[in-house]
């Protein structure tokens, strides 16, 4: 059972966020609902007005503009980016990253923009968009803003969207090399679980090797030193030199998933075994 | 704050008003004793509440009733009766893919969905598809088993099963013995 | 060898099965009625605190609030076996989420608004929430009262102390015993709290009229039990309470005895001719019904360098909770049994049930066999390694066969451990094992084997008895009545395969109702793996008293003697003669003789059955020469893949073998040992409920109480032996909780030979795992 409150279902940019703004801190944007109803479920928020972006243009699908990326609409459920050709051929990394996300059922209404509104450290699609640069659409009082992934989490539950802004795209950019992308999850269980830690490896035709991780640190983060060791050198030692970067940058924290000493050597597993699995995967004709 | 809406609920329209916090489940349940979906953690975690909506499924518990406005949503009590079980239910009932029954008709739904979009899955497929429904009596290995054979059921001029793979024995091996 | 039969052992289709898959099937939580209000209770915000103030008035003054209760509106205490909680505290709350106060209203929505206008003044009071602090002599006391507690005769409180229970185990003589052996070890065991979680939560509606008679529908194991808690703790004759369980939603011992209903039951009284319904969230269930205990115990063992164990001393501390009325039993259970499979000659047990500001500890699969069986069974293999002997080899040696005793004294015959142990040896591939393989350098997968014994008996009181009542219709279909509960288990479908067995009629043509006290035929509680057995044997009796009169019906009908006529297939006829049969439509609402006068009567078959010959264990040594009714046997071997990285464990196979006398149902009966065994390997590898240092629980919510998904199976190998159980149905006796036992100690077992590690502290998490590992 839910608490009453007031559902209004947005036609437009415009008016969800002259909603929101008159809502103030009583309104909350809604999505899939998969996170947003369980913590009204569980009495964690209780808001007075949901605003839903389902019906707002430019939200839902998956567009491909010839050369220039692709462009996701902010509410578009998990599914249906899973099984987007585009996404599949193209960012393969992003497709895997969100397969891993909750069950079948969660996919079905879960959002790609709900995963990074969110802001969960351990949001899964959120290594995935830092190592392909995404830029993140928001509309807000003052119009359109774009911003780039690595500026938009702020910590824990916190990003960069101001007071009655939402995200409407989230655009990739183009990837001219092929590529291949790797993301290792580890959860309690083997399906249906919260990562205890995580990490995404994308390695480029080019000879680049990007790496993020993902539930270890306030928010998912890029880890560019580790990257730096790989660029000129992919050997065994390389590799493990990079890891040991993965796991220097990380600052997680114990909770009940795991403590943060098992995070921080998780870390440093998982990166050597993705970025082995990425560079293994590229030589084998990559995507 | 009310809502008018029509829902088509296994083949039949429904125009009801629905306060903003009814979630689809409740809907189902309390207004048009739908009970097949079951509540078993209100959550998102357990799947007891999938129904398909427009053929997906989804958890009703995560749902809004007035988000399903428009929609087409099919639960368990749509699938069959026991006059004329879908071949789902009837593979569940042919491999004792049940004990308690409380995660059953979501189990049921889930195993419709993934038919309905592959009806040739593998194993692991299967596994997928129902991951996100917990049953704590089964072991989940018949149901594993029973939905294989509905796929095979469903589509019998396809290629000989593969046999089972990692499962479980049939029935049991049973040796008779004297004491010690 | 058995006889022919036509039912027995038949894999029958499950009769619940058309009902489960359409939707059809009704739950506790699935009934409506008009009037219908709905409950929602106020939780303590404390561990342990003092009720200073709980003042109600504003929540009565709410618009659709019907009826508002407290603690002191009904401070009646309950219990099975120790009188100890009360529905609602009363004065003081004892654990963080004890109900304090309950409202009944027109909507859910209306009652949640109302409980946030109780308000609720606190004194908190130090909290007791390690176990073994809770037993050294001045630690705070949960229950100053014990002493003033009414319990069975059964059970030994320590009054003035937080041990609500003490059992005692001494045989034979342990100091000789430790004396006498080559070798002893010792070792120290954890398992944590856990939950049941059944897929449908507790629910129950409740309903007082105004003749004053009480109806609760309830998700429950234990309707007839139900009845007796509430009419002895209320002084209400018992026909003023009726108890209707429609099909449990799983239940593991979490449904048994009396739980949230009691809390239903002032409201209903105030709501006079309103149903009041309660529906647990997941939350709740998690935290405010039973729990598992959890357990800490030393256990110490001397053994001779040929293997044969000479002595035993074991301690067990069972972290009880604030309320052990259930409990209790369960450290009795474990201790009577904490020979485990093994006939060791001098023996020494303690286990000591403690409150604590915990969660309610309360029945659950396995009944303490599985966290004494934890301990047992890691310490064999630790044994067996010491002495540099195989694992099975070790147990062989040691097993309990004819004529040994168990931990009571008890003289054992017609023992199946030997023959599961090697059946599951023989299933898995084992080979024999001396200790941890060799890992190579860079390897990061290991696979390796282990595997575990176990045993179980009923742990009930020596009344728990059954009925059943066999009654035909006028066109020969049978209505069952019992009031045994399917809770899953499939106990419908073996009660009607032994019906039709013995009166002769089709499977088909047997129907079971919802259990209901008012015309239920009497049954314990669907509890202890005792159903099939028990009922069984009760269903047996009725059966065959329906066959005698249909038969005697149709001695008459076709002038022959009573002896000479048979039933078979729904048709009664004369042996020898096939053309002289009639259905059993004929002949169920008595003969028409050729007169056209009639004879007989309709038909009404009644049965019966209590476990006889049980003798009360003597309170200071727990030595009886039959303690209990019967014990079940099974040993389970696994093979794991383990992660040396991540510490990650994988189930891959399990071979499981039971000892189930009789297997009534091939199909029914395994399907409860996969069942079993991926609970246990949840248990293993995932459960605990976690706490803060202020006794809160952290975990109540499957996102952080992880449960195994459908992508943890294992392959299951499921096999039994069938030495049968004297006075079981054709032979059998349970197996619905015992096939979970062994599956962590197998698991704990086959990472020992996979890396050399042990864990000895429940669940092996990759995080645990791990950690041994890098100590190693
Ligand atoms: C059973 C279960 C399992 C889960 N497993 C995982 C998992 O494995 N990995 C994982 O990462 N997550 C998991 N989640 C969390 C959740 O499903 C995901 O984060 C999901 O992507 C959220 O998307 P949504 O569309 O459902 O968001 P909603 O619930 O609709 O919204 C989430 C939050 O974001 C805000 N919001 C939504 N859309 C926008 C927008 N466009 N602009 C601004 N704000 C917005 C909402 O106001 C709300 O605060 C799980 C959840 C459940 C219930
Ligand atoms: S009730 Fe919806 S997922 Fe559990
Ligand atoms: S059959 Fe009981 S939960 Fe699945």
């Amino acid at each position: 059972m839910l608490l009453p409150f007031d559902y209004v279902r947005a036609r437009s940019r415009e008016e969800a966020v002259d909603l929101a703004l008159r809502a103030g801190a009583d309104g909350k944007f809604l999505a899939g609902g998969t996170d947003l109803l369980v913590r009204m479920h569980d009495r964690q928020l209780r808001p007075q007005m949901v605003i839903d972006l389902k019906g707002v243009s430019g939200l839902q699908g998956v567009s491909c503009c010839d050369g220039e990326g692709l462009v996701i609409g902010a509410a578009t459920p998990l599914n249906r980016l899973i099984r987007d050709e585009a996404v599949r051929s193209k960012y393969g990394l992003l497709a895997e990253a969100a397969h891993t996300v909750g069950s079948l059922q969660i996919r079905n209404r879960a959002s790609l923009g709900g995963n990074i509104s969110n802001a969960s450290p351990a949001a899964d699609t959120a290594p995935a968009l830092l190592l392909y640069e995404a830029e993140i659409v928001t509309w807000g009082a003052s119009g359109r803003r774009e911003i780039p992934v690595g500026e938009f989490f702020k910590g824990p539950g916190a990003t960069a969207l101001a007071e009655g802004e939402f995200v409407s795209q989230i655009r990739l950019p183009v990837l001219k090399e092929r590529s291949y992308g790797v993301y290792l999850k580890l959860g309690r269980t083997s399906a249906v679980d919260l990562a205890i830690a995580s990490v995404a490896a994308l390695a480029l035709e080019g000879g680049e090797v990007r790496i993020a991780l993902g539930a270890v640190a306030p928010t998912p983060i890029r880890v560019k030193e580790a990257e730096a060791i790989l660029r000129s050198r992919k050997d065994e030692g390389a590799i493990r030199e990079a890891a040991a970067a993965a796991r220097r940058r990380a600052a997680p924290i114990s909770d009940i998933r795991a403590s943060k000493e098992y995070r921080l050597e998780m870390t440093e597993v998982l990166a050597a075994r993705a970025i082995e699995q990425a560079l293994a995967g590229l030589a084998a004709g990559g995507r | 704050m009310l809502h008018n809406i029509r829902v088509r609920v296994n083949g039949e329209w429904v125009e009801a008003c629905v306060p903003s916090h009814r979630r689809l489940l409740d809907f189902l349940r309390e207004d048009l004793d739908l009970i097949g979906a079951k509540e078993g953690c209100g959550g998102g975690e357990c799947g007891a509440c999938t129904v398909l909506v427009n053929g997906e499924p989804i958890n009703s518990c995560l749902v809004l009733a007035v988000e399903a406005d428009g929609a087409e949503v099919l639960t368990v009590e749509g699938l069959g009766d026991a006059k004329d079980l879908d071949p789902v239910q009837e593979a569940f009932v042919q491999n004792s893919a049940l004990q308690c029954g409380y995660c059953i008709p979501g189990m049921v739904m889930s195993a419709k969905a993934l038919l309905i979009r592959n009806p040739n899955p593998t194993r692991d497929e299967v596994v997928e598809a129902i991951s996100g429904n917990l049953c704590r009596c089964t072991g989940y290995a018949r149901i594993v088993d029973a939905i294989m054979q509905a796929a095979q059921a469903a589509d019998a001029a396809g290629p000989a099963p593969a046999g089972r793979a990692a499962g479980h024995a049939p029935a049991a091996e049973v040796s008779r013995a004297g004491g010690e | 060898m058995a006889e022919k039969t036509t039912y027995i052992g038949t894999a029958v289709v499950r009769s619940d099965a058309l009902e489960k898959v359409t939707g059809a099937a009704r739950y506790a939580g699935d009934l409506k009625f008009d009037r219908m209000l709905y409950v929602k209770l106020l939780r303590g915000k404390y561990a342990h605190a003092r009720l200073v103030r709980v003042d109600a008035s504003k929540a009565r003054k709410l618009p659709g609030v019907k009826a508002v209760v407290t603690g002191t509106d009904f401070p009646y205490r309950m219990g099975l076996y120790l009188v100890d909680r009360t529905p609602y505290a009363v004065e003081k709350v004892r654990y963080y989420g004890e109900p304090v106060a309950g409202v009944a209203a027109v909507s859910p929505e209306v009652a949640e608004e109302a409980l946030g206008l109780i308000e609720v003044e606190y004194e908190e009071l130090p909290p007791v929430l390690d176990l073994l602090e809770a037993i050294k002599p001045g630690s705070p006391l949960v229950h100053p009262e014990l002493h003033e507690y009414e319990h069975v005769p059964a059970i030994f409180p320590v009054p003035h102390t937080n041990i609500s229970n003490h059992f005692k185990i001494r045989k034979g003589d342990v100091e000789k015993g430790f004396a006498e052996a080559d070798l002893i070890v010792e070792d120290t065991y954890y398992v944590p709290h856990i939950q049941h979680s059944p897929l449908e939560p507790h629910a129950a509606v409740a309903l007082y009229d105004r003749e004053g008679k009480l109806t609760i529908w309830a998700s429950s194991q234990s309707p007839f039990a139900m009845r007796k808690i509430l009419s002895q703790s209320l002084r209400w004759p018992m026909n003023r309470i009726r108890v209707i369980g429609p099909y449990v939603g799983g239940g593991f011992g979490g449904k048994a005895g009396l739980n949230v209903e009691a809390t239903l039951v002032p409201l209903a009284m105030k709501a006079v001719g309103h149903p009041v319904k309660l529906v647990c969230t997941r939350e709740e269930e998690f935290r405010d019904t039973f729990v598992r205990q959890g357990m800490w115990c030393r256990l110490k063992t001397g053994v001779k360098r040929n293997g044969r164990i000479t002595a035993q001393e074991f301690e067990m501390y069972w972290d009880g909770g604030a309320y052990t009325e259930y409990g209790v039993n369960v450290t009795r259970a474990a201790g009577y049994s904490s020979a485990g499979v093994y006939d060791i000659p001098n023996m020494k047990t303690d286990s000591y049930c403690v409150y604590t500001n915990k969660p309610v500890g309360g029945p659950l699969r396995g009944f303490g066999h599985g966290e004494n069986h934890w301990a047992i069974e890691q310490h064999m293999d630790q044994i067996a390694h010491r002495l540099g002997m195989d694992p099975v080899e070790f147990r062989m040696i040691n097993l309990q066969r004819e004529g040994s005793t168990n931990a009571t004294g008890q003289v054992l015959h017609n023992v199946g451990i030997g023959k599961c142990l090697e059946e599951a040896a023989r299933l898995i591939g084992w080979t024999k094992v001396t200790g941890p393989g060799k890992i190579e350098p860079g390897v990061k997968k290991v696979r390796a084997k282990g595997i575990a014994c176990m045993t179980k008996a009923p742990a009930m009181p020596n009344d728990a008895a059954s009925t059943a009542i066999v009654k035909l219709n006028d066109d020969g279909t049978v209505v069952l009545n019992i009031s045994a509960q399917e809770l899953g288990q499939g106990a419908f479908t073996v009660l009607s395969q032994i019906c039709a067995e013995e009166l002769g009629v089709r499977y088909e043509d047997i129907r079971i109702y919802p259990v209901d006290t008012d015309h239920g035929a009497y049954e314990w509680q669907t509890v202890a793996s005792r159903i099939t057995y028990s009922c069984g044997r009760a269903v047996m009796e009725a059966a065959r008293d329906a066959k005698r009169q249909l038969c005697d019906h149709a001695s008459r009908y076709f002038g022959v003697p009573a002896g000479d006529v048979d039933v078979a297939d729904g048709r009664v006829f004369v042996k020898g003669d096939p053309s002289r049969r009639v259905p059993v439509a004929t002949l169920a609402l008595g003969a028409t003789l050729p007169d056209f006068s009639g004879y007989g009567g309709p038909i009404v078959g009644r049965g019966k059955f209590i476990p006889e010959g049980i003798v009360a264990m003597d309170a200071e040594t727990g030595q009886s020469p039959k303690p209990v009714a019967n014990w079940t046997y099974g040993a389970q071997a696994v093979e794991i893949e383990l992660d040396l990285e991540l510490g990650k464990i994988e189930v891959k196979k399990v071979a499981a073998v039971y000892d189930a006398g009789r297997v009534i149902n091939p199909v029914t009966a395994a399907a409860q040992v996969e069942g079993g065994v991926v609970q246990g390997l949840s248990i293993g590898l995932f459960e605990e409920m976690k706490f803060d240092e202020r006794g809160r629980l952290l975990n109540p919510s499957y996102v952080d109480y992880k449960i195994a998904t459908a992508a943890e199976i294992p392959e299951m190998l499921v096999s039994f032996v069938e030495v049968p159980q004297e006075d079981g149905p054709y032979g059998a006796r349970g197996i619905g909780e015992h096939v979970m036992v062994p599956t962590p100690p197998a698991i704990a077992n086959a990472l020992f030979h996979a890396a050399g590690v042990r864990v000895k502290r429940l669940p092996m998490t990759s995080e645990s795992v791990r950690w041994a590992l890098k100590q190693e």
